[in-house]
């Protein structure tokens, strides 16, 4: 419920309220913040069945060696 | 009454929760302004903590005896007009005190609407639909009848508190200068720095007891608020 306020505040006390509750908004963020888990590793895309079928210049090399 | 903390433990428990920093805030500049302490020990607060006590017991037999508590010759229609009625008595009663010290707070208009909304929520049913006026009012004395003094008593320092919080909230115009803020932050000064505040006021009244001295009340609500504040300037060293 709100209540209309009565008590009239100075700039100061202003700036020392609003300066208290974002400290308490970032309190609450780092409680809420997952634990960092070090560097993510990108994992490899995984090539598709096409594309691991389709020949690579390195294969393409070892089939020419081989002929 | 809705579940409160105070009202769950029969033997209330030490408070676990604690006042949030912004609420830690909010009450060292209340206190930077009220150096006689009048925040808690003003008169109006201590002649509304005793007219509760009394309230079920009057209630229960209405005559002239709620009469004159509510300051009317006979009772009003409505439960609207009852509070109305009720919180001018209080004010009239509270401007007779000599002993008042002047603080560049409003703390009167906490007090009287804190006794408003404390009866409010003492007669409403859960579940039931809210009436603008409340209740009819033959209802809502009934129901005033079967509460415990006690927790009006409870009921009316946490809104009283969290009206205070609301007041330098708004008037430090917090809101506008952090809008990031979650939009629970107003609620939760109420229903968990309040409410932390009146537990530690409360923290060892049992609930079915006899009504708690309203100087004792007020004493220890003066600690909690220079206790909390404290904190807060401990904190910011």
């Amino acid at each position: 419920m709100g209540v209309s306020s009565k008590t009239p505040t100075t700039t100061a006390e202003k700036a020392s309220a609003a300066e208290k509750f974002r400290q308490s908004l970032s309190k609450s963020k780092k409680a809420t913040a997952p634990k960092p888990k070090g560097v993510a590793k990108t994992k490899k895309k995984k090539k598709s069945s096409a594309a691991a079928a389709k020949p690579t210049r390195k294969r393409r090399a070892a089939a020419d060696a081989t002929r | 009454m809705p579940n409160d903390s105070f009202a769950e433990n029969p033997a209330m428990e030490p408070h676990a929760a604690a006042v949030s920093t912004g609420a830690q805030g909010l009450l060292a500049i209340a206190r930077k302004r009220d150096p006689s302490g009048a925040l808690a020990l003003n008169a109006a607060l201590g002649l509304s903590l005793q007219a509760v006590a009394e309230l079920p017991r009057l209630c229960a037999a209405p005559g002239e005896a709620l009469n004159a508590l509510i300051g009317e010759d006979r009772l009003p229609e409505t439960f609207f007009a009852f509070r109305a009625a009720f919180a001018n008595a209080i004010d009239a009663r509270a401007a007779q005190q000599p002993n008042t010290a002047p603080a560049l707070i409003e703390m009167t208009h906490a007090v009287l609407l804190a006794l408003g909304q404390s009866l409010g929520e003492a007669v409403r049913h859960p579940g039931e639909k809210v009436a603008p006026l409340g209740p009819e009012l033959p209802t809502a004395l009934r129901r005033l009848a079967s509460t415990v003094p006690v927790d009006l008593q409870y009921s009316l320092v946490r809104h009283y508190v969290g009206n205070i919080l609301q007041d330098f909230f708004d008037s430090c115009q917090v809101r506008l200068q952090v809008p990031e803020l979650p939009w629970t932050t107003e609620q939760d000064l109420r229903d968990v720095d309040a409410r932390t505040v009146a537990d530690t006021v409360f923290r060892d009244v049992t609930r079915g007891s006899a009504p708690a001295e309203p100087a004792m009340l007020q004493e220890r609500l003066r600690s909690a608020i220079i206790e909390y504040s404290h904190e807060q300037s401990t904190q910011s060293d």
